[in-house]
């Protein structure tokens, strides 16, 4: 089944951020791990990733650098403390989002 | 496949194309460019392995990409232009209050009147927003180059100013240029000595040679030529950027402090033996401060003065136009003169006004990246912080009484033209600080 795209587009930030949080990571490898961490559900068009990650730069949330790597230059995503603490109240308003939704739908355990 | 052959692959040349005709800030055409091309090339590499031909390999991995023209928009978005409203919005309603209180000093019978206060700031006023708005509107980046040129501009300003300047108060500082005009040359060769700096070697890379070279000639030097116009206000002003300079770009914390330590003594035991036993002028400004029980002096009557225009129960003010005999009304007894009029509400506000502009100075020096840029963010905040605390402080008698300006409130002359260049600069920064490339920021 695929996801629709408006339900993604909450979400990609939070996504992107955890994703960082364990490695640094250049666009393309970010494509390659959300696709296979979330068993090939969270495809989208690969150009709106960066967009996103320039928006996250200019935040603050992420910082970038290049780095040549076997003869290819890599731009780089690193998270800042910003990012962190950003990812954590993001992961928080999800939980809750999550709960919300099970309750109405009639699947939460309250 | 190598990257050449992808960028001349037309497929994948017209969508970075596509991207790029929508991102404005063209200096991060090149970098949105390769980090594009760079996802596209693995994506194309993952595909031959995949045993695609090498058409169909690019041609997948561009579709895959999605629709240029909209991530271009969107890339757009994330590096558009700023404005830094904070600083745009005080400063107009503070060069308002100046105009207003310059209207006042004229219509007050007391003025001689020989002086048009009004129309000459209202003429500086719009010189100055002319400047402003062409530093605003000029890259900063390109002024880097000349960053040489302009601090040996500003030593030349202090030579030609100790020449042939003009004296008065004591202070030698005034060039006069024809037309009932006169440049005041401290501020002005402290921007553009202070550009220089920004521009100049970060003091991480100094090695023991070049440090001596610096301190001596971008430190000491300008130090001795401002000491030589007698306007020691801003030798201080001047001896802080040079410290902050080397602050912002030091090796370790131990170079700044010990920087600090060697520039304070060397300055301090230059002046002692040069110039201020022949300042009688400045001396006795500073006896005043710290014996002001005992010694009558200029600078004792100016606060007396100060204080007693402001008044305590003073809330509504005595009107435009009102007469007040008080020293420099013009300049240093600007505020005084303010809160004499129009009274501690209006005067509040000024001050007010004035805390935001400086919180607005302060905190846009941390959304700077672009190091070059942060660096004249820094200075300018600098020289702006101390110039405002420091007049607001004098009349209240927290600090000595310096020749020194209220920035945009004052009558100003050349200065307020050169303040409002400054912030013109400040708000180019700001403007394109998500539109400068990463490489030059590291």
């Amino acid at each position: 089944m695929k996801i629709n795209k408006e339900l993604l587009k909450g979400s990609t930030v939070t996504l992107i951020l955890k994703l960082l949080e364990r490695n640094e990571m250049y666009g393309y490898e970010i494509i390659k791990e959300m696709e296979k961490k979330s068993g090939g559900v969270f495809l989208f068009k690969e150009g709106t990733l960066y967009p996103i990650l320039h928006t996250l730069e200019t935040e603050e949330w992420v910082q970038a650098y290049w780095q040549t790597h076997e003869g290819r230059k890599r731009k780089y995503y690193r998270i800042t403390e910003t990012g962190i603490s950003k990812l954590e109240e993001r992961k928080q308003e999800w939980s809750l989002f999550r709960n919300a939704v099970d309750c109405v739908l009639g699947e939460g355990k309250a | 496949m190598s990257s050449i052959l992808e960028l001349e692959n037309p497929e994948i040349k017209g969508f970075l194309n596509t991207v790029c005709q929508q991102v404005r800030a063209k200096k991060l055409h090149d970098e949105i460019k390769s980090e594009l091309l760079c996802h596209i090339e693995e994506h194309v590499s993952d595909n031959l392995a995949n045993g695609m031909s090498d058409e169909e390999a690019v041609k997948h991995a561009v579709s895959s990409m999605g629709d240029p023209k909209e991530i271009g928009r969107d890339l757009n978005k994330a590096h558009r232009p700023h404005t830094n409203w904070g600083l745009l919005f005080p400063l107009l309603l503070l060069s308002a209050a100046g105009l207003l209180t310059m209207a006042s000093i004229q219509s007050s019978a007391d003025q001689p009147g020989y002086i048009l206060f009004f129309e000459r700031k209202l003429l500086y006023t719009f010189v100055g927003l002319a400047c402003m708005a062409i530093f605003w509107v000029i890259d900063y980046e390109k002024l880097k180059k000349y960053s040489e040129h302009f601090f040996i501009l500003g030593l030349i300003l202090l030579l030609l100013g100790s020449w042939f300047g003009l004296q008065v108060n004591g202070q030698r500082s005034w060039l006069t240029v024809g037309g009932g005009f006169s440049l005041y040359v401290p501020t002005i060769s402290i921007f553009a000595m202070l550009l220089g700096l920004a521009g100049a070697a970060p003091a991480r890379n100094w090695n023991w040679n070049s440090t001596l070279a610096q301190l001596a000639y971008r430190g000491l030097l300008p130090i001795i030529f401002l000491a030589k116009l007698n306007v020691f206000i801003w030798i201080g002003i001047y001896a802080v950027i040079f410290m902050v300079h080397i602050w912002i770009t030091r090796k370790s914390t131990l170079q700044a402090i010990s920087m600090a330590i060697s520039i304070g003594v060397v300055g301090v035991c230059s002046l002692m033996l040069t110039s201020i036993p022949s300042s009688n002028y400045l001396r006795s400004r500073i006896m005043s401060f710290f014996y002001s029980k005992t010694d009558s002096s200029n600078s004792d009557y100016m606060l007396t003065k100060s204080l007693e225009a402001m008044g305590t129960n003073n809330w509504w003010g005595h009107g435009i136009g009102a007469n007040l005999r008080i020293p420099y009304v013009h300049s240093e007894g600007v505020l005084p003169y303010f809160i004499y009029c129009f009274g501690w509400i209006a005067g509040l506000s000024v001050l007010i006004l004035i805390f935001g502009f400086i919180y607005r100075l302060i905190s846009s020096v941390i959304f700077i990246k672009d190091e070059y840029g942060k660096r004249v963010t820094t200075s300018i905040c600098v020289l702006f912080v101390i110039q405002f605390i420091w007049s607001v402080s004098m009349v209240f008698g927290l600090v000595p009484f310096g020749n020194l300006e209220l920035p945009f409130l004052s009558y100003g002359g050349t200065s307020q033209i050169i303040h409002f260049a400054m912030v013109g600069l400040l708000l180019g920064i700001y403007r394109r600080r998500d539109m400068v490339p990463i490489e030059s920021t590291i």
